[in-house]
Order: structure tokens, then C-alpha cells, then sequence
């Protein structure tokens, strides 16, 4: 399959990344899935364009990025609204464009949420490690793979998608109004309790369930630490062992840590229970000092909604 | 042996031994580890498996999988091995573990803990590089980042706790203790263990795995500043 450089980076933004779906089979090598930390952002935009759901995208984190487009395609942009230009006219959040050799895109800052796709037909095909394009940097385990966008890189596409747009591809489409999220709404997440949860308290599990917690500064794809009241007096000294996406570490300090997509493979520190994966994401669009609750969650009814959305996205 | 099954979340089931130490446990967890991962009827369910000392971390794909049949399958699986080691003695280490050798150069210059190590334990350094070096480790589990693995045990006599602060830096292929246990830096990376020597095998090399057994040959500075420049190559 011959590649055809698609974009140059102009200017990398704060912090962009290359995401598909995740390095999966490999986390008893200590290596993390990582993947998109907003899979309903980052599928909607595969989806749009008709993608397979592991094709790889670029996830903005606080925008800032601009891109020169080398040649024909399709794009999409879901996820936090970064008010996208493309050659200075407004490109619409949510929906797909068709870009020229020659456009420039450029992203503003956050408005709402923290975190959005730009999805390219076909996928973006970068050099894969571990049989995934995603991006963690703290493995290290390839350049292409450890390493943020930068300036003066260049995107490659296949070259079958590199090619002057039918008419029917030329039609924008665009997610239904109903599937847009709110990023700005307050986050109650759903735990479903395990791991460790039935050797706290039953003061420290209230007071997990009703602490109002805000996002702390220490929030990133590894983890989100909360701030709050702190439970005290947390039991200790567990051995190390493996942790789900979406745990609820609760280290000694009180204050609980959600895991998410960059997280370590193996950990001591005792575990409320899980957030769904659904709920990573809507975590992962919020910003430092938005408001957290708990509230217990049924498992069952957790994988019916995640069942149905795997069925939707077809992943 | 006691085990239990638990649900993590929707997509997950954490096997858990309850009433062994973690060199009793070694065997068993190796032996089973391989048995899910070989298993051809857990092949379209198993997403991962992450072995560590006492559990077993299992996630599976919830499109293809109905979860409490993938337990039931589970609980024969951990029966059988758990049958098979019945009548194991103790301490009795995987048979078909893999041994790898790491060269090991102590040096004072790559080896800033070895002074206090001493000092700590009230033994010469060439006696603590001695008793370091005669042990054969087994990897009881691996994590922190790609590729680190925590081996033991480490003898009583040079154990050390990791430092109350981590060190910003430590160079990769530095081999550290942290009480019974050590552990080589794969890479450059902030870290606590007392840093006792240095590895110069490019550790892409090496493939740790839960269960592996591990011994670490010591090498003079010279040695260590010509495979250095080899990168690793052996």
C-alpha cells in the first residue's frame, strides 16, 4: 500500500496526538492501551467518513494547531469545539469538509470540553508499533509512537484516498444534534464497585459517593487525581495487580485517582472500583475544576450500554 | 489454594489466590497465565491478561462474550492448574521458565546506592555484589513501564527500602533493590529503588515475562564501556 504525505504540521499545538482504537494484548509487558481518552468523539469521527473504527485520527488536546493540506481529501473534526478555520472561514464542529492542496486549518482554543478528533478518510498511516498507531509517550516504545505532533512533520494517507472527490463524497455530513454531548454539564460518573471497595468503610464508601470532588490540575490521558474532602484513614499495603480502564485508585492521601487510557499496567494502591469506559470520556473532556460526584452504578446495565454502543460503532 | 472470581466493571474478571505467599503463587500464576493465553476457546474472548503476584487481571471482549460463561471456563481452567500443582513441592519454579543472564557492571561510578547499601547492611561491597549476584531471580511480575520487572527475592542480608523520594532521574539499565525485591531500568526514568549497578544489555533484547528466571553476571567497567558501545549486542 503506497502512502501519500496528507498534511504538514504547521504549528503542532499544545498537545496533539496520534490515537486509533489501542495497543491491545500487551499489557502483561507493562505496555498501556492507551487509544482515544473520548471514544465517542473519536468513533463519530471515524464514522462520518465511513471509517473503519481503528483508523487513526489526531486527538487535540487544547487546540492551537494549525495544518497545511498537501493534498485532496476528507476530513472530520468532532469533539471540544476549538472554533476550526479553514482558511480563516469557520469549519463546523461535528461534521465532515472536503480540504485542497493548499488550505490551512487551524484550530483556537478550547471552548467547551478538553479534548477533539480530526479524522481523515481512509486513516492516517503512520508507522505502527505493537500493532497500533496510538501515541503514549511515556512507553517510549517507538519515535513515531512516544512523540506529539511537531512542527514541520508530515501526515501520511493512502494514496487511493488521496484523490479528487466524487460528488457524493463531496456531500458533508454531519452527527445528528442528538448525539452532541454537553460538555459543560456537570459529571456524575456511574462506579461500579469492586477491587477493594467491600474493605473500606462503609463511612469512607459514603463519603466517596458523596464528596462533590473538582479536577484537579493533575489530569492528563494517564489519570485524573480529584480534589475533595479526603477519606482518611485508607487501608494499605496491597500487592500490585493489573488495573481495568476507568479505576478508582485511592491512594494514601485520600483522594481519589481515575485511571484512564495511558495508565500503568500493574498497581498497590486500593481501588474503589471501575467508571465505564463511556464515562472515561466524558471525564476526559472536562477541565480542571469542574465539578465530579459518584454515584453507584449496576455493571449489568453498564455493558448493555456499552454493548449497544460497540454495536453502533461497529468496534 | 483458595481463589475467588470477581467482576471488574462489565469487561473484566480479576482472579484472585487468597491464602498463599508469593513464591507458593509464582508457579501457579505462570502456569495458568500461559494456559488462558493458549486456550483455544478463550482465544476470541481474552482481550488481555495481566499477570502479578497474587492475581490475575482478565478483559474480555463483552461483543463475543458472555461473562459468566467465560467464568465458569475460568474456574475450570484455574481447577486444573491448581491440580497439576497440588503435589508440587513448594518453591518449585516453572519447568519450562526461561533463564536469561544480564551482565551487571557494579562500578561505584553507575552504582550511587552501593556505598549507603553497605553501610546499611554492615557487609563489604564486594560481599553485598557477591550475594546480588548468586541469587537466581524470577519474575514475579512487570509494570511501572514496558519491560520493568520485578524480580526476586532478594536476599535478607542486602534488602533496602527505595528511597523516601524518588530520584528524578535514573539512567536506563540501572539495576535496583527496593526491599526483597530488584529491577532493572529499561530506560531513563524518574524512580525510587536503591540503584546498585547498571546493565549495559539493551534491554529490547530481553523479554521479561511473569514466571521467567533471571541472573545477573557481573562485568568489570571496561566490559561494561565495550558492550556499552555495542549497544548491548551479544
Amino acid at each position: 500500500m503506497t502512502t501519500t504525505s496528507a498534511f504538514e504540521v504547521i504549528k503542532p499545538g499544545i498537545h496533539s496526538l496520534i490515537q486509533d482504537l489501542g495497543r491491545f494484548g500487551y499489557q502483561h509487558l507493562g505496555i498501556t492501551p492507551g487509544g482515544p481518552a473520548d471514544l465517542h468523539a473519536y468513533l463519530w469521527a471515524n464514522k462520518l467518513l465511513s471509517n473503519s473504527s481503528n483508523m487513526a485520527s489526531i486527538e487535540i488536546h487544547y487546540g492551537l494547531m494549525s495544518l497545511k493540506v498537501l493534498v485532496d481529501s476528507r476530513i472530520a473534526i468532532c469533539g471540544a469545539e476549538f472554533g476550526v478555520t479553514i482558511n480563516n472561514k469557520p469549519a463546523f464542529n461535528w461534521q465532515t469538509h472536503h480540504v485542497k492542496a493548499g488550505d490551512m486549518i487551524q484550530y483556537g482554543g478550547a471552548k467547551t470540553g478538553k479534548c477533539g478528533y480530526f479524522a481523515i478518510l481512509g486513516g492516517l498511516q503512520t508507522e505502527k508499533n505493537h500493532q497500533s498507531r496510538s501515541t503514549v509517550i511515556r512507553d517510549a516504545l517507538s519515535p513515531i509512537t512516544s512523540t506529539p505532533l511537531y512542527a514541520g512533520q508530515t501526515l501520511p494517507i493512502t494514496t487511493q484516498c488521496a484523490k479528487t472527490p466524487t460528488a457524493e463524497l463531496q456531500m458533508k455530513k454531519t452527527v445528528p444534534r442528538h448525539y452532541i454531548p454537553n460538555y459543560s454539564t456537570p459529571l456524575t460518573l456511574g462506579l461500579l464497585p469492586c477491587y477493594q471497595w467491600q474493605l473500606l468503610k462503609p463511612k469512607q464508601q459514603q463519603q466517596l459517593l458523596t464528596t462533590r470532588y473538582q479536577i484537579s490540575s493533575q489530569a492528563n490521558r494517564m489519570g485524573y487525581q480529584l480534589i475533595g474532602k479526603m477519606i482518611a484513614d485508607l487501608p494499605t499495603k496491597f500487592s500490585s495487580e493489573g488495573i481495568a480502564l476507568g479505576s478508582v485508585q485511592l491512594p494514601a492521601n485520600g483522594l481519589p485517582i481515575i485511571l484512564l487510557q495511558d495508565r500503568q499496567t500493574i498497581g498497590g494502591y486500593p481501588k474503589a472500583g471501575v467508571i465505564s469506559a463511556l464515562d472515561c470520556g466524558k471525564l476526559s473532556q472536562r477541565q480542571q475544576g469542574a465539578d465530579v460526584t459518584f454515584r453507584l452504578d449496576n455493571p449489568l446495565v453498564s455493558r448493555y450500554k456499552m454493548h449497544a454502543f460497540k454495536r453502533f460503532f461497529d468496534f | 489454594m483458595q481463589y475467588q472470581l470477581e467482576m471488574i466493571g462489565y469487561d473484566a474478571i480479576l482472579i484472585r489466590f487468597t491464602d498463599a505467599d508469593n513464591t507458593q503463587l509464582l508457579p501457579v500464576i505462570y502456569s495458568l497465565n500461559q494456559l488462558l493465553k493458549n486456550a483455544a476457546d478463550l482465544d476470541a474472548a481474552i482481550i488481555d491478561v495481566i499477570p502479578s503476584y497474587q492475581t490475575l487481571l482478565v478483559s474480555f471482549n463483552i461483543l463475543t462474550t458472555e461473562p459468566h460463561q467465560l467464568i465458569n471456563k475460568i474456574h475450570t481452567y484455574v481447577k486444573q492448574t491448581l491440580i497439576t500443582h497440588t503435589h508440587a513441592s513448594h518453591h518449585t519454579l516453572p519447568a519450562n521458565a526461561e533463564l536469561l543472564t544480564l551482565p551487571v557492571c557494579y562500578h561505584k561510578s553507575l552504582a550511587p546506592a552501593l556505598e549507603s547499601l553497605s553501610l546499611h547492611a554492615s557487609l563489604p561491597i564486594d560481599e553485598i555484589i557477591r550475594i546480588h549476584s548468586s541469587t537466581i531471580y524470577s519474575c514475579y511480575a512487570i509494570g511501572f513501564m514496558p519491560n520493568f520487572a520485578y524480580l526476586g527475592d532478594v536476599d535478607k542480608r542486602i534488602q533496602i527500602p527505595r528511597h523516601a523520594k524518588p530520584q528524578a532521574q535514573v539512567a536506563g539499565g540501572s539495576v535496583g533493590i527496593a526491599d526483597n525485591q530488584t529491577a532493572i531500568y529499561p530506560k531513563e526514568s524518574p524512580g525510587g529503588w536503591q540503584i546498585i549497578g547498571q546493565s549495559p544489555a539493551s534491554l529490547n533484547s530481553f523479554n521479561f515475562s511473569v514466571g521467567c528466571q533471571v541472573k545477573l553476571n557481573p562485568i568489570s567497567l571496561d566490559e561494561f564501556n565495550y558492550y556499552d558501545q555495542k549497544d548491548g549486542a551479544q
